[in-house]
């Protein structure tokens, strides 16, 4: 085969491949988030009434079910460390991601800042 | 009584190795030496330098047995004359010839790859793609060349996929009678990424554009992870069925780590597997560089075209990714950084590490390493589909 149409033959099946790859990844994660979201919407819209029931019915209560167990303990141990306390006083009930919209610098910037102050 | 003596010493002597090493023999030990030093003292690519590099030494000391290049220039190969009179590294290297080591390494590199960048911006699979044109364009340098058959040429191009285990692995199935140089350039040339890449990215970019701060990718959940290789396995392998060793062991790899349900063989393929084919791998291909096989006439030549040609292709390869960049930069309306497409060209994590470096020199608040790592993973899954298209249509 002529070097030059091997050539347009190769890149054409890698582009195809993968764009088809972008396809499938863009229609399944759609998919998943879009289940996700669903799940999301139907926690939000428990009935304030109905929300102590709910609380008091799952004692086993697990503050976010999409973050990781590891993330949620070392997050847990953390605060039990700043609190000096390790025993079962308190209970996490929600972790919130903050948004990261400050430059990492800022953040690395403002953190000496603050420790030079301790 | 003394001229036994003296005979069983001059026997012993006649039979040693200073009595049959050849200059070639040295050039080659000397050479050996090098890389060795390169690896050691300069850390450039060391886990695979250091096998490769010590397998040469061990291929050129003269009557060591451990490679007999000449059992491996009979066609069709003769496994049982290879598994009685073979040495030590003939037998190791049954792993390259059968294509076995490779796909392994990929199994490895699966279970050490996060898709996440990726699957939160697909499009960076076009960047990947785009990278490979640096294996076909240098395909059509080699051919003109017209000291290569098209098979040896395909062999060369890859280099340019800047992914070592699919230049053997192609290479042992195309042209196995270059795997020395092609390996060696391709191993070599990736641990000089750094010293290539920024040039062209810089000459091809303007300031502004390399100062683009790129959007903070969207957290990925598990189950899109672990949906990730079963789909891009199943698709791959559909379209191009020779590329299947490579992408099966690859996404195997990654399920492995995804899943969650299999950590021992996770921690297996990602540390003990890969570290053990690595050595295996790494000197039986250093072997194959051997006084036996350049003495063969012409051989000389070739080895410095492949040296050329591989920093060629890298060198396009990492220019049609940027290009890439910039076009998608202008379709985005300057929302992507075109320096994250020279990490197209796998050598992961190396290449998105010099986009993010040459990003902060331009804009020292900016963080590219992340935005790289996508099209840095599609390039090692475009040139292994781009080597499954050499090995259909030249194999």
């Amino acid at each position: 085969m002529n070097s030059i149409i091997l050539t347009l033959v190769g890149m054409f099946v890698v582009f195809c491949a993968l764009q088809l790859i972008i396809l499938c990844i863009a229609i399944y994660s759609r998919l998943v988030r879009g289940k996700a979201k669903n799940n999301n919407n139907q926690n939000i819209s428990v009935k304030p009434d109905n929300v102590e029931k709910q609380v008091s019915k799952n004692n086993n209560f697990s503050p976010a079910d999409d973050i990781n167990p590891e993330l949620l303990a070392v997050i847990t141990a953390a605060v039990a460390a700043y609190m000096r306390n390790s025993n079962t006083a308190y209970m996490v009930k929600s972790i919130k991601r903050v948004g990261h919209t400050t430059p990492i610098w800022n953040v690395a910037g403002r953190n000496e800042y603050i420790f030079s102050r301790f | 009584m003394w001229d036994d003596f003296i005979n069983a010493i001059k026997t012993l002597a006649a039979e040693s190795g200073f009595a049959n090493i050849t200059l070639l023999h040295l050039i080659l030990i000397a050479i050996a030496l090098f890389f060795l030093y390169l690896a050691i003292a300069k850390k450039y690519e060391p886990l695979l330098l250091v096998p490769i590099s010590f397998g040469m030494l061990l291929a050129n000391l003269p009557l060591g047995g451990l490679m007999h290049p000449e059992l491996w220039d009979v066609q069709p190969l003769d496994f049982g004359a290879i598994l009685h009179h073979g040495g030590l590294l003939d037998l190791l290297y049954l792993g390259v010839k059968l294509g076995i080591y490779p796909p392994l390494i990929f199994l490895g590199i699966g279970a050490m790859t996060d898709f996440g960048p990726l699957i939160a911006n697909p499009k960076s699979l076009l960047l990947g793609a785009a990278a490979q044109f640096g294996i076909f364009g240098t395909y059509i340098a080699a051919m003109a060349t017209g000291i290569f058959t098209p098979q040896q040429a395909g062999s060369i191009a890859i280099i340019g996929g800047a992914d070592g285990p699919t230049a053997i692995w192609l290479t042992s199935k195309l042209a196995p009678e270059l795997l020395g140089p092609i390996a060696l350039a391709a191993y070599s040339y990736m641990a000089l990424v750094p010293i290539i890449q920024p040039p062209i990215m810089k000459a091809l970019t303007t300031k502004k554009e390399r100062e683009v701060v790129m959007k903070q990718l969207r957290p990925v959940s598990k189950l899109e992870k672990i949906l990730f290789p079963v789909v891009v396995c199943t698709l791959v392998i559909l379209i191009l069925p020779s590329s299947a060793p490579l992408i099966g062991m690859f996404m195997l790899g990654n399920l492995f780590r995804e899943s969650g349900v299999v950590g021992r063989l996770n921690d297996t393929a990602q540390n003990a597997l890969i570290n053990i084919v690595t050595i295996f791998l790494g000197l039986t291909v250093g072997s194959t560089a051997s006084a036996d096989k350049l003495s063969q006439p012409g051989f000389g030549l070739q080895a410095l075209l492949i040296i050329g040609l591989g920093l060629a292709a890298f060198c396009i390869g990492t220019a049609a990714g940027v290009l890439f960049g910039k076009l998608m930069y202008l379709f985005s309306g300057g929302k992507v950084n075109p320096l994250i497409g020279s990490a197209g060209v796998s050598a992961v994590p190396m290449a998105a590490r010099v986009s993010q470096k040459v990003g902060q020199e331009a804009n020292p608040q900016n963080f590219l390493l992340m935005h790289a790592m996508g099209p840095n993973v599609a390039g090692v899954i475009g040139s292994a589909i781009a080597a499954g298209v050499l090995l259909s249509v030249l194999g």
